[in-house]
């Protein structure tokens, strides 16, 4: 698992130096509790009553309720103090081996057992100066942030180092709980990442975390439906209807029961998609706290959703209960020959195992209108630094190992994950363990991210319910947006 | 015997220990101390009260009257604004009407067919005990799991129900049900889950007030005369009317709070229509508006105490009556 290659520690060149100062300040500061720990118990102190009271007590004879009542006291303070004790305890041993930094880094279950082994290499290569240790945060994004807001909310260093999601960097950013990284970084740091990896943390102008694995909307076709009606991939609305509404006459017969799948489900991803049809026609939602969400354009972005169900009826009359999974399900079986869907798809879809299209898949920007281009909405997990981290220095050479080519290499070759650096998704020996990565890296380059608020929760839960209120049938494009413009169009 | 012990309050009034030599209005010292005994081993369950029960109900009040911040940090004091946008917005009517008609519907549905159940349950036949095992199931499943699965079997492309109409040539491949994409399908369904889940907590309770309805009663009856209907009509029910009303609020409050069982089942969709009070302020927690889901949440609070004034109420009188 561990190649020579990343064994050769050549991150000390990014990494800075770490501040000798400002860890003995530290422990100075963090001593400060012990000398009024001292400080208390002189006989000056307002707490010297309670010494002499003691003595008293101890000529008294020792009833049996006196015992007890002395021994609760006794407990009740023992506790009270036991933190002071025991941090005190820890600033003289950090002190006494000043060097070894201990950082935790908070993220997500990983199956491959990449993760660990990452973060092994880490901890042999600096032995003696850093150890991360890697706590495991549970599978499910809702609870993860639920564990950042708490650590962020008590103010607490731990964890040091956060992996978290693309649409997080602004909501922990904005109320202060991530540290800007710039200084670590410039402008030639950052040209080694797809540009969406790199602008995914910047936040009113700083920036505040780096992609290390990338996800993003991609158009998935069958090849060998499109040579046969055409042969030319359409990558205009009007040119993919056509050709859908052409395949699905053409191919009744051999099970194309409908022409494009999207996702439509009440979940995050139809926002997503409602974004990608957008910005495929020149459209925006503009910028934090003066968002517009109704005029023409998106409107029609949403209408061209509604009306591959309800007018063209290119897409399955049951698209507002369909997830990405529902998607590839339907996709693998054949019944159509268009897809819009994240890129965790493309190993199932070409799986002959699982798929009856294997081998005839192919993936391209997503579509958009006359005259634009296509932007795939962006996903994938962010690595930032906690701003309350004491060991900033140290966390940030940690996240700079991470997003290294080597162990970025790694990565993708033993856990399947699209790095953030094109050096390695277009690497010849990467994309020969991983074949499809030869497709993806012009779609990668073109993916835009979703608008960096520090309020998203707001933003999308609103507009999923409308989304999928329209796709529903049950209100207009314009009214459901019109209704929404007011919720989210101040939203920061 | 008893005297040998310390002396309870029925003990001591009945003996006239403390009474007979104290002026009225005062106790004696040991029953002074016996009090003092009890607050303080009270304590630490009245602590836990508070700590539980009784402060998060008074910071939900507290945040409902805030606006602003984020995830309830730097929130700021706004009066009645938070009610004020509630009274205007058409999303917690919505809610609140879905949330009412919910409890109406299935709480009658859960009575009716949990008491059915616990009568059938009652008759005396062969593998009885079977069937009261079955009747509790649903109840043992987490609503949770019991939602994700009833989603599973309904889904448009590959559940159960679709299939099965499939097989049976009701309908075909490309005609499928889109049974959680439509509104009325999605709630109807909704319906029957909740009726299917919490009947069997009903049968329970309502096996248990059988069974404590003596023999002789019925034979009084039989002997009298009376039809099976009218039995249960004349004794049966009005005999069961506590172990009915304590079920029915229950239920209710229950029904009023639900949460996991629409969330893991529709999560609101299509668009808001399946959307309950519950969902509600889950969705504007996760949102960070602390102040607005307090707001729904005090909603939910004041019309749960209100039942709750209600049972307490009916069970004071049911007792009384006896």
């Amino acid at each position: 698992m561990v190649s020579d290659e990343r064994a050769a520690p050549d991150h000390f060149s990014h990494a800075c130096v770490v501040r000798k100062k400002g860890d003995c300040m530290a422990v100075n500061d963090a001593s400060q509790p012990t000398t009024s720990g001292h400080e208390a118990s002189s006989p000056s102190a307002p707490g010297t009553g309670a010494s002499w009271s003691l003595l008293d007590d101890l000529k008294t004879p020792l009833s049996r309720r006196r015992l007890l009542s002395r021994g609760v006291i006794a407990g009740i303070g023992a506790t009270a103090l036991g933190p002071l004790i025991l941090s005190a305890c820890g600033t003289s041993s950090s002190a006494a081996k000043k060097g070894l930094v201990n950082l935790t880094y908070y993220a997500l279950q990983d199956n491959t057992g990449e993760q660990t082994a990452e973060v092994n290499l880490f901890n042999q290569q600096y032995a003696g100066k850093i150890h991360v240790d890697y706590q495991v945060l549970p599978t499910v994004a809702t609870d993860q942030y639920q564990k950042f807001v708490t650590a962020f909310q008590s103010q607490s260093g731990s964890p040091d180092v956060v992996h978290i999601d693309v649409t997080w960097p602004a909501q922990f950013a904005i109320p202060g709980w991530l540290a800007p990284i710039d200084h670590y970084v410039n402008a030639q740091y950052l040209t080694q990442f797809f540009p969406s990896a790199g602008t995914v943390g910047k936040v009113n102008g700083k920036l505040y975390g780096i992609q290390r694995y990338m996800d993003i909307g991609m158009f998935y076709y069958r090849t060998d439906l499109v040579k046969k009606y055409g042969g030319t991939l359409p990558t205009t609305r009007d040119a993919l209807t056509a050709m859908a509404q052409q395949i699905m006459q053409g191919e009744a017969a051999n099970g194309v029961t409908t022409g494009i799948l999207f996702p439509g489900k009440k979940i995050e991803a139809i926002v997503d998609h409602w974004l990608e049809n957008l910005w495929g026609a020149g459209g925006d939602i503009g910028t934090p706290g003066n968002l517009q969400v109704n005029g023409q354009t998106q409107i029609d972005a949403l209408q061209f959703m509604h009306d591959l169900i309800y007018t063209s009826k290119l897409s399955p009359s049951g698209t507002n209960t369909l997830a990405p999974a529902d998607l590839l399900a339907l996709f693998q079986k054949g019944a159509a020959p268009f897809m819009r869907n994240w890129t965790f798809a493309y190993t199932p879809a070409n799986d002959p195992k699982a798929s009856k299209v294997a081998g005839n898949v192919g993936v391209a920007p997503m579509w958009s209108t006359a005259g634009n281009q296509g932007h795939g909405c962006t996903g994938g997990w962010v690595l930032g630094i906690n701003a309350f981290s004491q060991n900033k220095d140290e966390a940030w050479t940690f996240i700079d190992f991470l997003l290294s080519q080597s162990t970025q290499k790694s990565m993708s070759e033993n856990a399947g994950l699209i790095s953030s650096r094109p050096d390695v998704v277009n690497d010849p020996t990467v994309q020969a363990k991983i074949p499809y990565f030869s497709q993806i890296g012009t779609i990668l380059g073109s993916g835009f991210n979703r608008p960096p608020l520090q309020n998203y929760n707001a933003f999308t839960t609103p507009m999923q319910a409308a989304i999928n209120g329209v796709l529903s049938n049950q209100m207009s494009a314009a009214d459901a947006l019109n209704g929404v413009q007011s919720q989210v169009g101040a939203i920061k | 015997m008893q005297a040998t012990f310390a002396p309870t309050d029925e003990v001591r009034e009945s003996t006239g220990m403390s009474g007979a030599a104290l002026p009225p209005g005062r106790r004696g010292p040991l029953a002074r101390r016996e009090e003092r005994l009890a607050f303080a081993m009270l304590t630490p369950v009245l602590l836990a009260l508070f700590a539980l029960g009784l402060y998060p109900a008074i910071t939900t009040v507290w945040y409902s009257l805030q606006s602003g911040g984020y995830q309830g940090i730097n929130t700021s004091y706004a009066g009645f604004a938070n009610y004020i946008r509630l009274f205007h917005d058409p999303l917690f009517w919505s809610s609140l009407r879905f949330s009412l008609l919910f409890s109406i519907i299935t709480v009658s549905g859960q009575m009716i067919l949990g008491t059915a159940l616990a009568l059938f349950a009652n008759a005396k036949f062969p593998g009885r005990w079977v069937l009261r095992a079955a009747i509790l199931f649903p109840w043992a499943i987490p609503t949770a799991t019991n939602s994700v699965i009833w989603a599973y079997m309904f889904n448009y492309q590959y559940g159960l129900f679709n299939s099965i109409l499939i097989h049976l040539h009701v309908i075909t491949p490309a005609t499928t049900i889109n049974w959680l994409g439509g509104t009325t399908s999605a709630t109807v369904l909704i319906y029957i889950i909740a009726i299917w889940k919490a009947n069997s907590l009903v049968a329970l309770l309502v096996l248990a007030g059988l069974q404590s309805i003596p023999d002789e009663i019925y034979e009084a009856a039989r002997v009298d005369g009376a039809t099976y209907f009218q039995t249960l009509w004349r004794v049966t029910l009005p005999l069961l009317r506590p172990t009915l009303i304590v079920a029915l609020i229950v239920r209710i409050i229950e029904s009023l709070q639900a949460f996991d069982i629409i969330s893991a089942f529709t999560n609101g969709s299509p668009g808001t229509s399946t959307q309950n009070l519950g969902l509600y302020i889950y969705s504007e927690i996760s949102n960070g508006d602390f102040g607005y889901s307090s707001t729904i949440a005090t909603v939910v609070m004041v019309l749960t105490v209100a039942f709750i004034f209600f049972y307490l109420r009916t069970l004071t009188r049911s007792a009384s009556a006896r």
